[in-house]
């Protein structure tokens, strides 16, 4: 009974009480909710800016040259090219005259630094003698190298 | 209650470090973003400022080929020189055979550096074969992606030395003027530049008095080209001298074919009638087209002796045609010779040639004057069914009269065979000078006055070049009165 009484003597205490905690809970939540929304904002673009970062970086790190070109059988034109960046690299098309070619060899090998390789065409353009063409060798991150090769 | 009391004094301070912490993340959170970004940064800079330097260094780069040349042992031997401002490391060598179809190529692996200003030799360090004489393209591949190319052998040099002693200097015009009545025939000032094959082409002129001299042909019966001529002359002195009025003039030749153009020789069935003394046998005829008779192939047989038989053409009158007026052509042949049976004789009989009209009627007339009853010629004929459709078989009364043609029989046609020829006249007269020194005169000309003739037909006058054995035409068509 004297419990009883202490309490009801007391309880216009514990909602401001309750109140009070809730709110607080309310606010951590909140909080860490924001915080985590945040950090992870913050990850990701971090993420989407390094990968771009890295594109370019792997670009600017690509280097190609078309060191030689030549007939290889009666219809078909050979390109050797030289990887002479500092990042592997892989030839994904090939433009002669500014006409796509047909890659019969060569298309998307890996080649690593330093290294030769060889990129077979078979012709879409009719090819003349004594004519000059240009021809523009395209690797798969965008980077491009261009020869001049006359029949 | 005095717990209460102090969870409610304490409550106040919470809100300010929660919220204090909060701030201190997102300041770690955002500081910690900045130096990633800022890292990021710094390395792709980093990598765009490597390459860069090799870009520039690739720029830089520079090898000479010093020379290409092959061991006693047929091993390529490459010297080369690096004319760059950086070391370079040449990586591999490429050796190209562009003289055959499909082109040849290889590379080998090399591991070379070559310092700025160096010269160094024995390129490649392995043994590659390249006989002497075999052209190839040598190319070197560097490390920062140069290629260099050179051939082997090398292109053949020359080296010119240029003297001034004693030597001659060569000049050429830079103008012309031509004088009195020289011509330029062709070229320019610019075709005598050099001593090559373009040249100028100059006329002169004679400055002397000039003096004209005649020369006429003088020898008609010249034959250059072994043809012979066609067509007469009527006075070939007469082109000897002048000009005057008095003319050679040139007549037609008749280079047409001997033929036969009528007769009638099947259908033989009958003796005929007998030519002697006074009695004469014909055949009458006409052709279609005109011709020059020559001769006339008769039938005919004989008793006795017939002596001379005289055949002569004659021209016809009356209905039907029959012989009159004097004899036209005519020729004989030897009774005597003739068979007195079968098989009888086709005698041909040569005529003195006579130009016979076309669809003009004549008459073959056979005559044996010296005969009698029992020496006389006989005509063989076709009294059964004879065909020929232009004349008849004919005898004369015993004074040798036709009678107004009741005379001439059109049940019989007599054999016979009309030869001549065809008419194709042509003039091809070969005149020539005999005695003219060609190279004597500045000037020469070849001069023909033509006069008159009846017909629209033109002369064409040719020249013998006896270097080419052959006829050159000077005139294509010489007209009358030219």
């Amino acid at each position: 009974m004297q419990i009883s009484r202490f309490f009801l003597r007391n309880n216009r205490g514990i909602s401001e009480i309750i109140a009070s905690l809730l709110l607080l809970l309310i606010v951590s939540v909140a909080g860490a909710a924001l915080y985590s929304f945040s950090l992870s904002a913050f990850s990701s673009s971090s993420s989407t800016f390094q990968q771009q970062i890295d594109q370019r970086e792997e670009q600017a790190r690509e280097r190609f040259q078309i060191t030689a070109v030549w007939w290889n059988t009666v219809n078909q034109l050979n390109l050797t090219i030289l990887n002479y960046g500092k990042i592997d690299i892989a030839v994904d098309a090939v433009y002669i005259n500014g006409t796509p070619a047909s890659i019969s060899s060569g298309r998307g090998a890996i080649v690593g630094t330093g290294e030769l390789f060889s990129v077979k065409l078979a012709f879409s353009v009719l090819i003349q003698d004594g004519q000059t063409y240009e021809i523009v060798a395209i690797s798969e991150r965008g980077s491009k190298n261009a020869a001049y090769w006359k029949a | 209650m005095q717990l209460i009391g102090k969870l409610d004094q304490d409550k106040r301070g919470i809100g300010s470090i929660i919220g204090a912490t909060f701030l201190v993340f997102i300041l770690l959170s955002g500081f910690t973003f900045y130096i990633l970004t800022v890292n990021i940064n710094e390395d792709y800079t980093d990598v765009l400022q490597t390459v860069d330097q090799l870009d520039l260094q690739k720029k830089q780069e520079n090898v000479e080929f010093v020379s290409i040349s092959t061991t006693n042992e047929d091993k390529l031997n490459v010297t080369v020189k690096n004319a760059g401002s950086h070391q370079t490391q040449l990586i591999w060598l490429g050796i190209f055979d562009e003289t055959v179809t499909p082109n040849t190529q290889e590379y080998h692996k090399m591991d070379v550096y070559i310092n700025p200003a160096e010269t160094l030799s024995n390129i490649p360090e392995e043994n590659i074969t390249i006989l002497e004489g075999q052209e190839r393209v040598i190319q070197l591949v560097t490390e920062l992606g140069n290629t260099f190319n050179s051939n082997y052998p090398p292109r053949e040099e020359a080296t010119i030395t240029i003297t001034g002693k004693n030597c001659t200097t060569t000049h050429n015009p830079s103008q012309w003027n031509l004088l009195g009545s020289t011509q330029n025939v062709s070229g320019s000032v610019a075709d005598l530049a050099s001593n090559d094959s373009s040249y100028a082409i100059f006329n002169s002129y004679y400055s002397g008095t000039s003096t004209n001299t005649n020369h006429f042909v003088d020898n008609n019966s010249s034959n250059v080209d072994n043809s012979t001529n066609t067509g007469t002359h009527s006075n070939f002195t007469a082109v000897q001298y002048g000009p005057d009025l008095i003319n050679d003039t040139l007549t037609e030749g008749n280079t047409g074919t001997t033929s036969l153009f009528e007769y009638y020789n099947t259908g033989d069935d009958d003796g005929g009638g007998g030519a002697w003394a006074g009695f004469k046998l014909c055949q009458t005829f006409s052709s279609s087209t005109s011709f020059s008779i020559t001769s006339v192939k008769l039938l005919l047989y004989r008793i006795g002796n017939a002596g001379t038989v005289t055949v002569g053409i004659y021209a016809t009158t009356g209905n039907p045609a029959y012989p009159t007026g004097s004899v036209l052509t005519s020729g004989t042949t030897n009774g005597n010779t003739l068979p007195t049976a079968s098989p009888y004789e086709w005698r041909e009989i040569t005529l003195t040639a006579y130009a016979l009209q076309a669809s003009t009627t004549y008459a073959i007339v056979v005559q044996c004057s010296g005969g009698n009853g029992g020496n006389a010629v006989y005509w063989r004929d076709d009294s059964t069914s004879p065909t020929y459709g232009n004349g008849m078989y004919g005898r004369s009364l015993s004074s040798g009269s036709w009678d107004a043609g009741a005379q001439m029989d059109n049940t019989r046609d007599g054999m016979f065979e009309v030869w001549g020829a065809s008419y194709s006249y042509q003039l091809n007269i070969e005149e020539q000078f005999t005695s003219v020194d060609t190279g004597a005169y500045t000037n020469k000309e070849l001069c023909i006055f033509a006069g008159t003739w009846s017909t629209s037909e033109t002369i064409k006058v040719d020249v013998w070049n006896t270097t080419s054995s052959s006829w050159v035409n000077v005139i294509a068509s010489l007209t009358k009165n030219a």
